[in-house]
């Protein structure tokens, strides 16, 4: 357990684990209003947020799209169903 | 086979019936298929081939799947499975390289690292799609797909699980490990932000 370098809080790992959770959709309706109470007080826990999101949207946007061979899609059908 | 598809065929469809599941439930993720294994193989023929390969398991196996769940995820575990049966027994060398750098960060998971992350971010916000590409590409490929699965491809924890065979637990941890890493590997990693 370790304490946060901004609020001071006991639970530094737990907020950024359920932040992760949070923009990952996995966090329960407690966690969620834990942690938006939390980043109105803790500017280090806010700022992670808005870098972990920022990092998933990168990763959503920017990825590059590998576009699919033409053909591939009739080719399997024709192996499948003739 | 058996570890490809462990459920049971459930049901029976008609030869009719196959097709239209096989259009209708399967089809339409060829695209996403197709990406996922290139950024498995980076390689054109090797995607094609998982890809296919995929697809002729699916439909030989099709009483397994329960038509209306999640085909996605159904097909997303055969590719990952022939992937690691098929492929990397064709290419020994890269897995044994992943396998080493796997180990070698979860023997550290339990060490705490995000409060070191620089929370600037301001050297990746202008990065073009070959960056973070590559950035990506350059992940082990455990760390690498489940970047994929999650932030690209939208599946929840519960369906990473299944799509890897592996427990939740061991998903978080190695999200949160490839996070780390592909920050690191952008760049993002270098400043320390002085709050310590």
């Amino acid at each position: 357990m370790s304490e946060c370098p901004d609020c001071r809080c006991k639970d530094f790992e737990e907020c950024l684990n359920i932040l992760n959770l949070m923009l990952d959709n996995e966090a329960t309706q407690e966690q969620e209003a834990f942690f938006n109470a939390h980043i109105e007080k803790c500017k280090i826990c806010f700022a992670h947020y808005n870098v972990e999101r920022q990092l998933r949207q990168l990763i959503k946007t920017k990825v590059n799209h590998q576009p699919i061979p033409q053909q591939l899609a009739n080719e399997i059908r024709l192996k499948i169903i003739g | 086979m058996a570890q490809l598809i462990d459920t049971p065929a459930r049901n029976s469809y008609s030869e009719l019936k196959k097709v239209d599941v096989f259009e209708n439930e399967f089809m339409p993720h060829i695209d996403s298929m197709y990406n996922f294994a290139y950024k498995l193989t980076f390689d054109e023929d090797e995607s094609k081939d998982l890809v296919q390969d995929t697809y002729l398991k699916a439909y030989r196996f099709i009483n397994s799947f329960q038509e209306g769940t999640n085909a996605k995820a159904w097909l997303y575990r055969i590719l990952k499975n022939s992937f690691i049966n098929d492929y990397r027994k064709k290419n020994k060398q890269p897995s044994k390289v992943d396998y080493q750098e796997v180990e070698q960060y979860y023997n550290s998971e339990d060490t705490p690292s995000e409060a070191t992350v620089d929370l600037r971010l301001e050297t990746t916000k202008d990065m073009i799609g070959d960056e973070i590409s590559n950035a990506l590409n350059s992940l082990a490929v455990d760390f690498r797909t489940v970047i994929i699965l999650c932030d690209l491809e939208g599946f929840t924890y519960e369906e990473m699980a299944k799509i890897l065979d592996i427990p939740i637990g061991t998903v978080r941890s190695r999200l949160h490990r490839a996070r780390n890493l592909l920050r690191e590997k952008l760049g993002s990693y270098a400043h320390s932000m002085g709050y310590n």
